[in-house]
């Protein structure tokens, strides 16, 4: 009787002391135990990605993610919200790879190489190198703000169904292009040319951009000054203007929603935008499984290929409460296991590596070609400057006022330039 | 030391019990007001810290009257408010009068037009955003089946105007209807009893009875319109977003624009400054007709 109460005793005692020990170690192992992470998202294949792999990190470092999710429109100015107020409700926000500037020059988010270098937290298989896009969406002024969540280049989409039913051939050069969609556009009832984007503000500059740079053409010189109405890019919104129709009905008020929804619905023969196949090959929302085509976006006639670069990134705060669990956060999504794990659910890789894995190239073939693609990015396409958001709001609307009609795309662009000085002057040397 | 208490209580109490309430009135509206106008006279970057800003005079001002935008978002707006009400109006006075008559199901159909009302704007403007959609939206989709083309809802100048008016019609004539229709409800019976017996037509009716005694709430009505109306935006953010073009750009959409996107807050603040005078001098107008009614 004695014996067993000591006994007991004894084993409370035993189990106290590992207990302390083990609480001790995990205090070692995992530093960041309990924290909380707020994290602001909008609807993404990417993020349904990250949501599948998240449970994992949150057993591995006894961290919590909280998803505080947001349509698309809103998420800008929600964002810029929080970031000027005392303290930001959010510990890393899905950032438009655009907007890095903007909250650079300003100040609202920090770099990242010190969190990368600090020992205790940097990962140091990182491997940076690795990462594509880092020019192009990540970085201001050369110095690295944000994590790739979703990269994206841009492809020519087609109808190898219907290209091979009129034995007609993928279009290489601009002059193809207008051809072939003009040849589609004619053929079947409620089958149309070509889908692009053409929604005033963002949308609209998207679409037009696939064709303005190829042209030759571009936002601003080397000086940061706007040449929005050079020859070349009156040309490109002339031709843009002219492709729109052989567009579905009701182009000019399409965001990237209903312009891949025409396609996807079967309504058109090409398509030139973001490389987000796995969405498009997906049988929930797509008519057209293994039908469609990829090749890079033709080529305006004597000069070279460009692609642009977007995506979403992961940038931290200034005022972020907890910056260095949410960097190990960050950190860890983007490593190069997760970047496989995520694109095999769905995600777009961000890595070179993930592009040329055996196993995900046989899953999705399309990788090389957005390999390709990504050789021939222009990181000026959204130029890397804070005034951005500014600028776009101009040219975004002088290009859907040519797409109207209402002004003809040189009245446009040189509206849109005469918008444009002022907001640059102050780089002008 | 009673006789200042009983002071205290007598003269000062009633203040003492409206502090609270002024207070806060001071807090949620009063300081508000005043920090925006004192904005209005500063360039200010939104993102960069607050004590970075420079005071211009009236420069934001100028900047706005010198846009041509600007003024072409204050009248897309006033067209959208004439062209709105006027429907909403017609459309509203013409059902409360239906539904004033002992009509079977008429219980049921008030509850139903409560339905649109209460569905957040952001909403309603998805769904007529799908509705309207040229390839898959239903409005086409219906109008096929009479062999009539697609029309393009959203994506052509003029009629991008009229669908948005026409989302707004939807979902605000019931409050129209409702309102008149308590209105019509109240009316004194004798007037009426006096006009059969005088042998009047039911049209004599209407325009000397029923419309005259109608005016203020009417003009209540209106009133709640245009106030809401002028300061409109997250319908026509969802739908068309300003575009296509100018088309829809209506003087709210410029604001936000101006300062959330393009960080120009202090010129933002301005514009606010002028729709609140807008409507400020809108509803005066009709505050001062109504009363004159009444005073009739």
């Amino acid at each position: 009787m004695r014996k067993s109460k000591f006994m007991k005793l004894f084993f409370v005692w035993i189990a106290m002391v590992s207990l302390t020990l083990t609480t001790e170690a995990i205090a070692k192992e995992k530093p960041y135990k309990g924290v909380t992470i707020t994290m602001l998202v909008t609807g993404h294949p990417a993020t349904e990605a990250m949501k599948s792999v998240i449970p994992d990190f949150e057993k591995e470092t006894g961290m919590r993610i909280l998803l505080d999710e947001m349509d698309y429109t809103r998420l800008y100015d929600k964002a810029k919200m929080e970031l000027s107020s005392p303290v930001s409700a959010y510990d890393t926000i899905m950032t438009d790879g655009v907007w890095i500037p903007e909250w650079a020059a300003k100040n609202l988010i920090v770099p990242l190489e010190p969190y990368l270098k600090d020992p205790g937290l940097g990962d140091p298989t990182y491997d940076l190198e690795d990462v594509l896009y880092i020019d192009a969406n990540l970085t201001y002024n050369g110095i690295l703000y944000a994590l790739s969540m979703s990269g994206e280049t841009n492809l020519l989409f087609y109808r190898k169904d219907l290209f091979e039913k009129y034995g007609k051939e993928v279009p290489q050069t601009m002059k193809d292009l207008m051809a072939t969609a003009k040849f589609f556009h004619e053929r079947e009832s409620r089958l149309y040319g070509i889908s692009l984007r053409g929604k005033r503000g963002p949308e609209i500059y998207f679409g037009w951009a696939m064709l303005l740079f190829p042209f030759g053409g571009t936002v601003i010189d080397e000086n940061n000054q706007p040449v929005i109405n050079s020859a070349e890019a009156v040309e490109s919104l002339e031709f843009y203007v002219e492709l729109m129709k052989y567009a579905p009905l009701g182009q000019s008020s399409f965001s990237y929603d209903e312009t891949v929804g025409a396609f996807i619905h079967g309504e058109a023969a090409m398509f030139i935008d973001a490389t987000n196949i796995a969405y498009m090959e997906n049988p929930d929302y797509s008519r057209i499984v293994g039908k469609i085509g990829w090749a890079l976006p033709p080529q305006k006639e004597g000069k070279p290929s460009k692609t642009e670069a977007c995506g979403w990134t992961l940038p931290i705060p200034a005022n972020a409460k907890n910056k260095k669990a949410a960097f190990k956060f960050i950190q860890w999504l983007t490593n190069k296991e997760n970047d496989k794990r995520m694109a095999l659910v769905g995600g777009m890789p961000n890595r070179e590596s993930a592009f040329m894995d055996p196993e995900l190239v046989k899953k999705y073939a399309y990788y090389p070609a957005v390999l390709e693609a990504l050789k021939h990015i222009d990181p000026t396409v959204f130029p890397r400057l804070p005034e951005w958001p500014d600028m776009q709001e101009y040219i975004g609307l002088a290009a859907s006022e040519a797409l109207l009609g209402t002004k003809s795309p040189k009245e446009a662009l040189d509206w849109a330039q005469k918008k444009l000085e002022p907001i640059l002057a102050h780089y002008r040397k | 030391m009673g006789k200042t208490l009983k002071k205290l209580k007598g003269e000062y109490f009633p203040y003492l019990l409206v502090l609270p309430e002024v207070i806060y009135l001071l807090l949620i509206i009063i300081y508000p007001l005043i920090f925006s106008l004192n904005l209005t006279f500063y360039k200010w970057t939104f993102g960069l810290p607050f004590d970075t800003k420079k005071f211009v005079w009236i420069q934001n001002y100028l900047e706005l009257f010198s846009d041509s935008l600007f003024w072409t978002s204050v009248a897309v707006l006033l067209k959208y408010a004439v062209v709105s009400i006027t429907l909403e109006l017609s459309i509203g006075f013409g059902v409360a009068l239906l539904l004033n008559r002992e009509l079977r199901g008429a219980g049921v159909m008030k509850v139903l037009m409560i339905v649109p009302l209460t569905i957040t704007p952001t909403v309603v403007g998805l769904a007529w955003r799908l509705l309207y959609n040229a390839q898959y939206g239903m409005i086409n989709y219906f109008l096929s089946l009479f062999d009539i083309g697609a029309v393009d809802w959203l994506g052509s100048y003029t009629l991008a105007f009229f669908s948005v008016i026409i989302a707004d019609v939807w979902q605000w004539t019931p409050f129209m209807i409702l309102i008149l229709l308590s209105g019509l409800q109240a009316l004194p019976e004798e007037p009426y009893d006096a006009a059969i017996v005088d042998g009047a037509s039911s049209w004599q009716v209407l325009k000397y009875l029923t419309i005259p005694m109608l005016v203020p709430v009417i003009l209540i009505a209106v009133l709640i319109r245009i106030m809401d109306i002028l300061r409109l935006f997250d319908k026509i953010f969802v739908l068309t977003f300003g575009g296509p073009g100018t088309a829809t750009e209506v003087l709210s959409l410029y604001t936000y624009r101006i300062g959330f996107v393009q960080s120009h807050m202090g010129k933002a603040a301005a514009a606010s400054y002028i729709l609140l005078f807008i409507i400020v001098g809108i509803s005066f107008i009709f505050v001062k007709l109504s009363y004159k009614q009444i005073e009739m």
